[in-house]
């Protein structure tokens, strides 16, 4: 044991098995399984290609999937809730941009309890009216919250610059869409995109594989859902054409900023590299812009990036909230760090510490049965399989510093970035 | 059943070992037995800030997190009024790094001014970024000091205010962790894909060696018996009123706390309880209501937050509250209700324990109380809890001599 030289590390970091069991409902629905993990529990997640992308109004996706649990033609929001907290089981609703999803975790010892109910409300729910103006109100009276965080407010402007307010991933919202947003606009959606053509499921946790795979099929496998149709129509992109944008929020003592641009889905050749690259740009806490923006001068408590890909798009954002008085100083901070990037290749030393960190959290990613489960899912919005990991695994092994250099100049100069700040004035 | 084997090194540092071999990961964790409470009540946040320049680098070390990230590892820590508490995760074959890592910065930290200066500044924009400049943000800035007089829980970990911050000073933060971060104030608890036998050899290796150092015994002042409700009223920039009730309840060791746990979930635990069911659903008076205990070490508080739906004044939606805690204390819960928040509780634990990492943390935090191993004794405690014992423990607990309330109004006019 000498204290100034460090214990030696593994080399080789590569996540074990990563690979689901698939099986295929009789109505086609694909079933991914798997099995790891210490304790007799499951999660279960349904995903269906029904967010935010394929409403015609807004609010409609979100709370369409939220209603779910809210009354079914045979069981109220009451009788639902009060069976789902008797034997112990979460379940959770969102939608995002492209899809929506319903997760439940549960006890294995239940799931001949659970396993019905979940299939009563994802294919029999009511949207009964009472509770739909409830749920109205409370969501709008939470969306008037929302709206007071500078981060909100950023993020916001932020999508609304890069795509324009027709385009469904800039489109906002507003207290009046809450008061003319009709329970029949949610079941209408509902039955076009809630069947058994629309959707796919994956199953995690310590549970009897034959069992579990039997009673989802019998509940799940056959044809249900009224296949209404589904209408994805062209949308039109309409970037603003101013590049900074202000939003004004009086009496904020931190301002928050999104400083970023559009890039490309999940498919594109480039997308592996940029993950390399972004995450030497910010993201995580070895970062460049962690590094220098907060631990070398603290501006901030925290700042990072991210590359966002949705099925139809993707964006690079830097994300921060810094004092007012250091608001210049962190965006002149911010666009030097990027200026780096594409003018001096990277060096090795740098490469190798990220090399490691990404490799460190891929198998992070896969460690125990619900990350898996979270890992095939975010392949399966996207269409991919994880063939696609190990493009990225290799990408991340073998990635040079002049391909990043090329890849800075193309996507990270300061002059293709939109700048939103939102902050008292 | 989580098993697990544990060790006393000579320098006092205790050391818990939980092998999982489910997963290819590794979980160090280190207690420190030090939270905010031990701070001086004019330099509120001292023990968050030693937590920030703990990963400055240590005697040995010049970049704490680099060396975690070549060691393909994550890390965090988080301090509390009670604890501060550090992790790093990693592939289990790297666990001696986290070992080497843990034992330089509790051997000897690296103080420098500048780094010192740095981190107080991120704190401050830490302050900023959760406590002022979010809706709602300074409720418990508020709330601590009308439930506390006397002990320590009454100012926030993060500190009182941001002078407090800004007049710490760099001798004084050493002397902080001078007092604190010895081995007999620790706890380690390594879980994963590890041996008990490997683990315990080389924390003996790289911890045994560090100095015994004088443990600081702690005196906390302790909050005498409230007999008089309390009540305070702001007005903020915010869209809706909010109210907090807080009563004053025992500490995480008294048997009632089990109790008083069920009861808070019995309130408001999940979709299917009382308030949700009574006052966000049915009566439409809230738009969102919560109960829960803060699970302090000393007597904590039993606290009810909720959003009064915006056509409701906040009186009324006080009297509803009252109301309701007033058919509680009257109408205890059937056997089947009981029933189901015992089994909420008990599959809450099994997901939780599902992650080394929060096995590793809670394994720690049960021998910091006493014995690690309560921590598989805990769900019996909750099931041999009877409705009885709810009506009793709800009727003390629910005293309004015991309340604190605020009243935190929004500024906005009305439509």
């Amino acid at each position: 044991m000498i204290r100034s030289k460090a214990p030696k590390t593994a080399k080789e970091i590569t996540p074990g098995n990563i690979e689901p069991d698939v099986l295929i409902l009789k109505n086609s629905v694909p079933l991914y399984m798997i099995v790891a993990g210490s304790q007799p529990i499951v999660r279960m997640d349904i995903i269906f290609r029904a967010g935010t992308w394929w409403q015609h109004r807004p609010l409609v996706a979100t709370s369409a999937i939220a209603m779910l649990t809210e009354g079914t033609a045979g069981s109220s929001s009451k009788e639902i809730a009060e069976k789902l907290d008797y034997n112990g089981a979460y379940l959770i609703t969102s939608a995002d941009r492209d899809n929506a999803f319903v997760t439940v975790y549960f006890l294995e010892k239940y799931m001949d309890i659970i396993l019905p109910l979940l299939a009563e409300i994802v294919k029999e729910p009511a949207f009964p009216r009472e509770e739909f103006l409830a749920y109205r109100e409370r969501r709008k009276q939470n969306f008037l919250i929302e709206k007071t965080r500078v981060s909100n407010l950023a993020r916001e402007m932020f999508a609304l610059a890069i795509y324009g307010p027709e385009h469904p991933y800039g489109q906002t919202f507003s207290c009046s869409d809450f008061d003319s947003l009709k329970p029949e606009d949610l079941s209408e959606f509902y039955s076009r995109y809630f069947h058994s053509k629309n959707c796919r499921i994956i199953v995690s946790g310590n549970y009897n594989q034959t069992m579990l795979a039997s009673r989802i099929g019998e509940l799940f496998g056959g044809d249900w859902g009224s296949f209404g149709k589904i209408s994805d129509t062209k949308k039109e992109k309409k970037p603003s054409p101013k590049r900074q944008i202000f939003v004004p929020r009086s009496g904020a003592v931190q301002s928050a900023i999104r400083i970023g641009r559009e890039t490309f889905t999940r498919s594109h050749p480039d997308y592996p590299g940029m993950l390399v690259l972004n995450n030497l740009l910010g993201g995580h806490f070895g970062s460049r812009l962690m590094q220098n923006i907060r631990e070398k001068k603290g501006y901030t408590y925290g700042i990072g990036s991210a590359l966002v890909t949705l099925r139809n798009s993707g964006y690079l954002v830097i994300v921060s909230e810094v004092g007012t008085s250091y608001r210049k100083k962190s965006l002149k901070a911010i666009y030097r760090e990027l200026d780096k990037l594409c003018s001096k290749p990277v060096s090795k030393r740098e490469l190798e510490l990220t090399r490691t960190q990404m490799l460190g959290e891929l198998l992070r990613d896969f460690d125990g049965p619900f990350a898996r489960a979270e890992s095939i899912r975010n392949l399966l919005e996207h269409d991919l399989d994880t063939g696609f990991y190990k493009k990225i695994i290799s990408t991340i092994r073998s990635i040079g510093p002049s391909e990043l250099l090329d890849l800075s100049a193309r996507y990270l100069s300061p002059g293709s970035m939109y700048e939103v700040v939102a902050g008292s004035e | 059943m989580i098993s697990f084997s544990r060790t006393l090194l000579e320098n006092g540092l205790k050391v818990i070992v939980h092998e999982d071999d489910s997963t290819p990961m590794a979980v160090v964790n280190i207690l420190y037995d030090v939270g905010s409470s031990d701070e001086h009540p004019e330099r509120t946040g001292s023990a968050h800030l030693l937590e920030h320049l703990m990963f400055g680098g240590s005697a040995n070390i010049r970049a704490y997190d680099r060396e975690v990230q070549k060691a393909a590892g994550e890390n965090n820590a988080f301090t509390s009024n009670d604890i501060t508490n550090y992790y790093i995760q990693l592939p289990a074959a790297n666990l001696e790094t986290g070992l080497w890592l843990e034992s330089d910065r509790m051997q000897d930290l690296h103080f420098t001014q500048k780094g010192f200066d740095i981190q107080k500044n991120v704190v401050i924009e830490e302050f900023k970024q959760h406590y002022l400049n979010q809706p709602y943000g300074d409720m418990w800035m508020l709330l601590r000091p009308l439930a506390y007089k006397i002990h320590p829980y009454k100012w926030p970990t993060i500190g009182r205010d941001l002078a407090h911050i800004e007049n710490i000073t760099l001798d004084e933060i050493k002397e902080f962790y001078y007092e604190h971060y010895c081995p007999s104030n620790a706890i380690l608890c390594i879980s994963g894909n590890v041996k008990a036998d490997h683990c315990f050899t080389l924390a003996e290796e790289w911890f045994g060696p560090i100095e015994k150092r004088k443990k600081t015994s702690r005196e906390l002042p302790q909050e005498p018996r409230q007999r008089r409700s309390r009540k305070m009223n702001v007005s903020r920039d915010v869209p809706s009123d909010e109210i907090v009730l807080a009563y004053n309840m025992c500490g995480r060791k008294s048997p009632l706390y089990y109790t008083i746990d069920l009861i808070s979930d019995l309130l408001a635990g999940g979709k299917s309880s009382r308030l949700f069911r009574h006052l966000v659903m049915e009566k439409k008076i809230f738009s969102s209501i919560n109960a829960w205990i803060t699970g302090d070490r000393d007597p904590g508080l039993f606290i009810i937050r909720g959003k009064p739906a915006n056509n409701i004044g906040i009186e009324h939606a006080h009297e509803v509250i009252l109301g309701e805690i007033g058919d509680f204390t009257r109408h205890p819960p059937s056997g089947k209700e009981l029933l189901k928040v015992k089994n909420k509780l008990e599959a809450t634990r099994q997901f939780a324990h599902a992650n080394i990492l929060q096995k590793a943390m809670d394994l720690a935090y049960h021998e910091l109380l006493g014995d690690a191993g309560v921590i598989n004794d805990e769900i019996g405690k909750y099931r041999e809890i009877s409705t009885t014992d709810i009506r009793e423990t709800s009727g003390s607990l629910f005293d309004p001599g015991n309340s604190s309330t605020l009243y935190y109004c929004s500024n906005h006019k009305q439509p």
